[in-house]
Formats: structure tokens, C-alpha cells, sequence
């Protein structure tokens, strides 16, 4: 039992390019952005996956739960099975459920889609928790206060940059992963495999640079929509989505053209 | 969704099916087509009573959701859909005896939810009535001590690690059931029984499971269901002694299982003992048997060398060497029975040299050695990178760290017993203990083999060498002397390996694949100024790459072009011979003085054709000229040659303009002229290295 395998990239034409980068040396940035042109079809899909908007809507209704009175019920409206009085891992644990639940039995389940899922877990705890200075013990109070806190224009962008990042960097390895290691050992790209693990980091740097664009409109798109509609619907996110993974598609072309 | 099927088990109709297919997929467990045999060896000959017809449903619906999980591929890796085709949509149609009972809320919905996360499929059901039931054989009573515990056996090192802990630490009447995949596995588990029959008080009560299936179902690796299937037949022996519990026996690492590479996505990582899917598996059987039931894992909050210890510390630790945990069970001979390679060796021979249990886990049962053997390119390398570098990673991660980097660990915290908070603590300190138990393996074992290092006297493959750099092992930090720093140019284009490398104007380096164009851009850019014909270009370039050319052709033949002049001697002729130009000529003139006739009288039907007919020569003749008016020939050498080098430098552009947008910008006309002839002339006399260094 616990079986793993790893794969190979596809021998077609364009991953093969994106293996030849690899092995020739070439930077992240390069290499993000031959990967994003040979996945381009897939990453069209993005503002119809299911799991991917379901993931982006729900990260929208914490803020606006923390901000009702009951936070414990303003999640339980958003369909987050919690108790009256959720600490940090609890809300994080019933986030990853809520989710699962709304693509019950794998109905419109993709590996974007569950990227997304595992990237907003990482995004709360990881902002949260290093507002709430530790993970474990914190009271519903400190809990409700740093998610309130996300809801201004700022703090909100702050927020979707981070899972934006995360996702644009579990994307890009999701595919990277599948060459670098074979690039490993003495004559290689990668002389060790610290020199491996420092490729990886710098794809997660370039991933967050890419990432910075959601950052300049999320938090005005988050006020405004939540002002004029009175609350942000899935279709909304649903459109919000699919501006976003646009916009991160074309940063990660053409930062590749002008960094340079 | 283009992964579906209808699976139609048993004696039922093929009526209805939701998903358009010629041909679903036929299972049955016996009658004329049978091409599935389950045998639960001697369940029915040796146990007191008959199986409840609800548990004989369970474990034949188990045994058919497990023979299609095989059956039908997950379509490849889907790399370009995002795994679309991994998840795979599936009917059954299931002849049972209460079809009532399983279509019924909420058992349905309980099979369907713990299936679903299980094995990341779309299930759909539909019980029907069995109508001819299968022959039973008459159960015999049979002298067996009521059993205290049931628990699954694979004959891995955690369940010997669980039935030790019962049968031997615990002196408990224990009935192990095990599923076993293949024959090859017999002689082992026999021995291992044997061993812990002499050091238990009590004999456990083994039942191996054994299931057959026609060639042609054996498509699919994954077989993530199989944890169901064996559940199912635990669940049922449990039944027949009234017990309410069975256990799994799997270390914590493995049963959260959370992914070791960025690729490993979902239920790519086993969930076999996922806390989620162990819940599942209680609520289907306390719903089938109207009472509470519990499925327990109690290693969960173990790691695989915490195991190990347990067993040693019983004083059975000759058993750890008959306990199997590869998954290359066709690779086993009589003394190499673990191939090194699979993720499952690599974690079992850290855990065994982590526990300090060396001693009784013989080196050479291993196809590959954990540590300075060999490893081949592809996946058992890129295997190790992964599991060294997650534990690497792992043990130097605060609680916030961690939880940032695995998202899937809060998957768990909804089905564990106990406060979220408590539960991911737990997770936390399990797998950094884990981590740092592989990390001082590898600590240890670098120092043990510092000089062999050094040396270079292990392959360059091994984990020991993937994790040291030779040359800094080689040199002590003292007698280093710095490299000597050598400053880049700023403008190159360079082959390096077999891929181009160009730097322009000092900015990031970028690589490209090899296209003949970077060569002709090469000699462009390194004559600033010089003005080149295609043919000439094209012979500068076919000197350039011959060696490679004469390289990859095969012994005894020549190169076509090999000493003849790239223009050639020979053509088709005139694209229009003489004969045929003045006849159009002439022709013209007619036309002339017909078109002056026609329209003098007003005939514009005639002045029409005319007009056509004039169009069509006058663009013949106009295809057939070249420079100056004169005729062209047809196959013109020269011509070929232009467009080769053209459409070669083109190519390239197309590439550098994906890449690097400023030298996509420099490189236009009339900075770069790939007219007539070919020229680079840059206006601030900018320079272009062949090399990357200024000291070359």
C-alpha cells in the first residue's frame, strides 16, 4: 500500500522543448513560460473548472464571515461545517471538506481544480497563522480578527496574491516536476540535488512575481463587487477567475520576454 | 468527460446504459462467461456459520469494483488536459441478493462518497435482483477459537509490525485475512506465519483471499480500490465471528500519504488508509450490519522505523526479512526479493537502517542499494530525488512551513478523532520525525563514506553522490581557492550541449533548441557589416555542422552534398521555352487587334473573353520571368538555397521573439537584412561573441 509513481513529460514536440530548456540550462523564467505556451489549452479551461472557482468563491466568503457578527454562522452559511466557535485548523479543515463535498463524487474534478483546493489550505494557514502567530491554540476571536482583516482593498489583494502564486507554482512544477529530477548527477544540469531543490525555490520566486499583477486589481475588484452586489456570488468568481488565470498566463509570457 | 464505461456484473441486461459504447465491460464471478474467480480460501469450509447474503453483496461488489478499477484504464497522464481522463466515470450494474438494501439512502450514498475519495473515480450504481443464485457449498463447522481481533495481513512490514504487536506483544487470538495478488508471494507468507505462530500464545487464524481474473482485465496499474476489497472480506470474517471492529495496520507517512513531488496530485498519492476512507469503509459496514462498526488504523501516529523498533523490540525481528514490501513483485527471484527502485523499497530500507535494524533485512535481498547503488535514469532516480528532498525539506519546516507547503494534510483534519488543533499538531510532529529519521540515514551514512565520495569511487548516479558535490567533498574549505571569477559578455550566441545559448545587451542568458538558423545567425551577427549570399552562408554552414552530419549518417554511405557545390550544376530547364514564349507573344498581338475589332463593334461578350484570355498570358509570362525580364529556370539551385537559409534564420527569429522580446526587437530590417543578400548591420557597431567569457 502508499504506492507512488512519477511520470515523464509527453514525448510531443512541445514538452520535449520544455525538457531541452531544462537540460540546456535555461532560466525560470524561460522555462515558465515555454511550460505555460505548452499547456495554454488546459489552462483555457480555467474559469469552467468547477473546483477552481468553487476554491475562489469560498475564499471570498471568509473575509465577509468574519466581518458578520457570528463568524461561526457566516461560515456555516458559506457551507463550511464548523462550530459555533472555529479556531484556525478547524476553518482550514472544513474549508478542504466543503469543497470536496461540492464536487461530490468527482463530478467536474480536475488536477487544477484540486491544485486550487490545496493552495487555498496553504494560503489561510499561512496567512493566518502567521497573524495569529501560531497555528495551534488560537482562540475564535484572533481567528475571526485576522480574516476581518482581509476584507479591505489592501489586505484582500495581499490574499489573493499569495494563492494565486501558490497555484501558478504548483501548476508550473506539476509539469516542471516531471523533468527536472532526470537532470540530476554529475555532468547534469543539476549537480546535486540542493542544486535541484534551488531550481524548484526560484520557480516559487518567479511564480510569485508573475502572481504580482493579481495583486493590482483583486482588492479593488473584491470592494467593488462586494459593494454593488451585496456579496460576490459564484459568478462572479467565476469571471473573476477567468480574468485572473489570463492575466497570470500573459505575465508569465511576458515576463519571460522582458526580464530578460 | 471522456473516460467512461458501464460495467455489467453478473446475470443483467445491457438495457439503458448511461454512456453511449458498443461494448461495456462484462464481469462475472461464475455461469458460462465467468472470467472472475474469488476464492476466500476455506471462509466457506471453515468458519461456523453462513456469510449474512449482505456481506456475500459486499464482498462480491467489492470484487467487481476491484476487477474494473483494473480493467479500465485511467487514459495517461493527461499533461494536457489537466488528468482529466485519470478520473474515470463508471456504471455498474450489479446483480445482488438486496438490491433494496443497496440502493437505498444511505448506504448507496455512503459506498459512493468513500469510492469516490478513495480512488478519485465517478461511481454511479444500479443493484438489480440476482435471479439464479451461485451453488453454495454446505458450510461445515469447524474448531476455531473465536478470534479476538480481525485484521488485514499483506504481509508488508506494518501488518507484521500489527499482527506482532497483537498475536506476540499482546498474546491476543488474532484472524488475519490477506488478499494476495500473486502466487509468488506463498512461500514467504507461509515462513512469516511460521515464525509468528512459534513466538504468539496463540496460533492467528489466517485466511488468504485469492482472486482471479481473465488476461485481458489486468489493464490498469493503480488499483487504487483494492483497500475496499480487502476491508470487505476483513469486515465479513469479522461478521461471522461477531466482531464490530477490524484493523488495518499502515504507519501514519503512509497513510496520509501526502505528495512527495508537485506532479503527485490527488489520489495519485494512494489513499488506501486515508483517515477519510477508513471512516468510509465503518459507516457502509455499520450500515449493512445495523450496528456499530469501527475500521481502525492503529499505527496512525507512527512512522515505518517506530514500526520496525515495535518488532524488534518483541523479539521478532528475524521476521522483517520475510516481510515483502516491493511492488515489482514480477522483478522477485528467491534472493533478491525487493527491486530498491519502487517508492515502497526506498521508504522500507530507510525506515529498517533508520531503526538500526541493518542486521535482520539481509543488503542483498535489494536489487539496487538505498544508498551508493546505481541507479538507472528516469524514475528510480527521479523516485529517491523526490522522497530525499521532501524528507529534507520536511525536517527543518516549522508547523506554519508545513502546513503552507501541504494543503492536503488538511484534508484529514475533518476525520480524526479529537480537536483539528491537536490532530494537525500530530501530523506535524509525525512526519518531521519521519523526516529527520531519513535525514540522519543519509547524515550517517555521507560521513561513513566521505573518502569514497571524495574519491569518486561510487556511481555518479547513487543517492550518495546525488546529495554531495564531489568537487567540494574533494577540496576542505581551507585549501579552496577561489575560482577565478570570469566576467560574461555581454552579447553571445554560443552552442552549448545541443541547445543555443544567447545573451544580448548583458541581460539573462536565454537557451534555445537547436535549429540550423542559430548557426546562420551566428556568422551573421559575429560580421557586423559584411554582406553574405544565401549559397555562401549556407556553405559556411554546412562546414560548420558537417562533422555532426558526417556523424549521424550511418558507415559507408556519403553525405549527398559532400563535395559538390551547393548551387549544383543541373536544372529542369526554362520554367517557358522559347517555342512557347513567342507563341504567347503572338498570341498577345491577336488578342490586340481582336479586342479593337470586338470593341469596335460593340461585342462585349467577345471583348470579355478576350480580356480573360490576355490576363491569363500576361500572368503566365509574368511567372515565368526573373530579374531583368529574363526566363527563369525551373529548380533553380539558388532559389532553393535563399529559401532554405531564409526560412532557417526565420525560424530561429520566430524562437529568440518568444523568448527574449529586446533581441527580438534589435534583430528588424534594416539592422538585419535577409533580402536578396544577407547582412547584420548594427548602428552603434555592437559586437558578438562566439563565446561567453571575456577571457576566451
Amino acid at each position: 500500500m502508499g504506492h507512488v509513481r512519477l511520470g515523464n513529460l509527453p514525448r510531443t514536440r512541445k514538452w520535449q522543448q520544455v525538457v531541452a530548456l531544462i537540460e540546456g540550462g535555461a532560466g525560470t523564467a524561460q522555462i515558465a513560460n515555454a511550460t505555460i505556451t505548452a499547456a495554454e489549452q488546459g489552462f483555457k479551461l480555467a474559469a469552467e473548472d468547477k473546483g477552481l472557482v468553487e476554491t475562489i468563491w469560498l475564499l471570498t466568503q471568509l473575509p465577509l464571515a468574519a466581518r458578520a457578527d457570528d463568524f461561526g454562522q457566516g461560515l456555516q452559511s458559506a457551507g463550511l461545517d464548523v462550530s459555533d466557535s472555529p479556531g484556525l485548523m478547524e476553518v482550514v479543515g472544513a474549508f478542504s471538506d466543503a469543497i470536496d463535498k461540492k464536487l461530490t463524487n468527482n463530478g467536474g474534478r480536475t488536477d487544477l481544480g484540486e491544485m486550487a483546493q490545496m493552495a487555498a489550505s496553504e494560503t489561510m494557514t499561512q496567512i493566518i497563522g502567521s497573524r495569529t502567530q501560531s497555528l495551534f491554540g488560537t482562540t475564535s476571536d484572533d481567528v475571526k480578527d485576522a480574516f476581518s482583516k482581509l476584507a479591505t482593498n489592501k489586505q484582500f489583494s495581499i490574499f489573493a496574491r499569495d494563492f494565486f502564486s501558490r497555484l501558478t507554482n504548483k501548476c508550473l512544477d506539476y509539469f516542471v516536476s516531471k523533468a527536472v529530477s532526470h537532470h540530476v548527477g554529475e555532468g547534469r544540469r543539476f549537480r546535486t540535488l540542493a542544486q535541484q531543490g534551488e531550481f524548484t525555490k526560484a520557480l516559487g520566486t518567479h511564480s510569485r512575481e508573475a502572481s504580482k499583477i493579481i495583486e493590482e486589481f483583486s482588492g479593488g475588484w473584491f470592494s467593488k463587487t462586494n459593494w454593488e452586489k451585496k456579496g460576490i456570488s459564484r459568478q462572479d468568481a467565476a469571471g473573476f477567475t477567468h480574468v485572473a488565470m489570463k492575466k497570470i498566463v500573459t505575465e508569465l509570457k511576458e515576463g519571460a520576454q522582458t526580464d530578460g | 468527460m471522456a473516460n467512461e464505461r458501464s460495467i455489467l456484473c453478473g446475470d443483467v441486461t445491457g438495457n439503458a446504459l448511461p454512456f453511449d459504447e458498443k461494448k461495456p465491460l462484462a464481469l462475472r464471478l461464475w455461469g458460462t462467461a465467468e472470467n472472475v474467480s474469488l476464492r476466500i480460501s476455506d471462509i466457506r469450509s471453515q468458519l461456523l456459520k453462513d456469510i449474512p447474503s449482505s456481506f456475500h453483496d459486499l464482498v462480491e461488489i467489492a470484487t467487481y469494483v476491484y476487477c474494473a478499477d483494473q480493467a479500465i484504464t485511467r487514459g495517461g497522464d493527461g499533461v494536457d488536459n489537466f488528468g482529466e481522463n485519470w478520473r474515470r466515470r463508471m456504471f455498474f450494474r450489479i446483480a445482488v441478493r438486496n438490491p433494496d438494501l443497496w440502493n437505498s439512502s444511505p448506504l448507496k450514498d455512503q459506498l459512493i462518497e468513500t469510492l469516490s475519495f478513495l480512488s478519485e473515480d465517478e461511481y454511479h450504481f444500479d443493484f438489480v435482483k440476482l435471479e439464479k443464485q451461485p451453488p453454495t457449498q454446505k458450510h461445515l463447522e469447524f474448531d476455531v477459537d473465536p478470534p479476538e481481533e480481525v485484521m488485514l495481513f499483506s504481509g508488508g512490514l506494518d501488518s507484521l509490525g500489527g499482527a506482532v504487536e497483537e498475536a506476540v506483544a499482546k498474546s491476543r487470538k488474532i484472524v488475519m485475512v490477506t488478499h494476495k495478488p500473486t502466487h509468488k508471494l506463498n512461500r514467504r507468507h507461509r515462513k512469516l506465519l511460521e515464525l509468528l505462530s512459534s513466538a504468539a500464545t496463540h496460533q492467528p487464524l489466517h485466511i488468504p483471499v485469492i482472486i482471479n481474473k481473465d488476461k485481458s482485465l489486468g489493464r490498469e496499474y493503480t488499483q487504487r480500490s483494492r483497500s475496499f476489497l480487502y476491508a470487505a472480506l476483513g469486515a465479513t470474517v469479522a461478521q461471522m465471528f461477531n466482531l464490530r471492529r477490524i484493523r488495518f495496520y499502515e504507519n501514519g507517512v503512509i497513510s496520509f500519504n501526502l505528495p512527495i513531488s508537485a506532479q503527485v496530485v490527488g489520489a495519485r498519492a494512494t489513499r488506501t488508509t486515508h483517515p477519510q476512507v477508513i471512516n468510509g469503509f465503518a459507516n457502509i459496514f455499520s450500515t449493512l450490519s445495523g450496528k456499530p462498526f469501527t475500521v481502525e488504523n492503529p499505527f496512525l501516529w507512527k512512522t515505518k522505523t517506530e514500526v520496525i523498533d515495535g518488532i524488534v523490540k518483541a523479539g521478532c525481528a528475524d521476521t522483517i526479512k520475510f516481510a515483502t514490501s516491493c511492488t515489482h513483485t514480477w522483478e522477485m527471484t528467491k534472493l533478491r526479493t525487493h527491486c530498491g527502485t519502487c517508492s515502497q523499497c526506498i521508504d522500507r530500507r530507510f525506515a529498517v537502517l533508520a531503526a538500526n535494524a541493518k542486521e535482520h533485512d539481509p543488503e542483498e535481498a535489494y536489487g539496487v542499494d538505498l544508498l551508493v547503488g546505481e541507479r538507472d535514469e528516469g524514475e528510480p532516480k527521479a523516485m529517491m530525488a523526490a522522497y530525499v528532498e521532501t524528507a529534507n525539506e520536511v525536517a527543518d519546516m516549522t508547523a506554519l512551513d508545513f502546513f503552507g507547503q501541504y494543503g492536503e494534510a488538511a484534508r484529514v483534519l475533518k476525520h480524526l478523532n479529537g480537536s483539528p488543533d491537536t490532530t494537525a499538531l500530530q501530523i506535524y510532529e509525525l512526519h518531521r520525525r519521519h523526516a529527520k529519521y531519513i535525514t540522519k540515514v543519509v547524515d550517517d551514512a555521507i560521513a561513513q563514506n566521505r573518502s569514497a565520495i571524495r574519491k569518486r569511487q561510487l556511481p555518479p548516479s547513487c543517492l550518495l553522490r546525488l546529495v554531495c558535490d564531489s568537487s567540494v567533498v574533494q577540496a576542505g574549505p581551507e585549501d579552496t581557492d577561489p575560482e577565478p571569477v570570469c566576467e560574461l559578455v555581454d552579447n553571445y550566441i554560443c552552442i552549448r550541449g545541443q541547445c543555443w545559448a544567447i545573451r544580448y545587451e548583458g541581460n539573462e542568458e536565454k537557451i534555445y533548441t537547436p535549429d540550423i538558423g542559430f548557426y546562420h545567425l551566428q556568422i551573421l551577427l559575429e560580421n557586423p557589416g559584411a554582406t553574405f549570399s544565401a549559397s555562401e552562408l549556407d556553405v559556411i554552414v554546412r562546414r560548420m555542422t558537417k562533422d555532426e552530419l558526417c556523424a549521424s549518417i550511418s558507415a559507408g554511405e556519403t553525405p549527398a552534398d559532400e563535395g559538390v557545390s551547393v548551387l549544383g550544376q543541373s536544372d529542369a530547364g526554362h520554367v517557358l521555352d522559347e517555342h512557347a514564349v513567342r507563341s504567347y507573344r503572338i498570341r498577345l498581338n491577336e488578342i490586340e487587334n481582336e479586342l479593337e475589332e470586338a470593341r469596335a463593334n460593340n461585342d462585349l461578350g467577345k471583348s470579355d473573353a478576350l480580356e480573360t484570355e490576355k490576363g491569363w498570358i500576361e500572368s503566365e509570362l509574368a511567372n515565368a520571368q526573373g530579374l531583368g525580364g529574363a526566363i527563369r529556370k525551373l529548380g533553380d539551385d539558388r532559389n532553393k538555397v535563399r529559401n532554405r537559409v531564409g526560412n532557417a534564420i526565420r525560424r530561429a527569429l520566430k524562437k529568440i521573439k518568444q523568448y527574449d522580446r529586446p533581441l527580438s526587437e534589435h534583430l528588424q530590417k534594416p539592422i538585419l537584412n535577409l533580402g536578396h543578400t544577407l547582412s547584420y548591420v548594427p548602428r552603434d557597431g555592437l559586437t558578438w561573441s562566439s563565446t561567453t567569457n571575456q577571457n576566451n
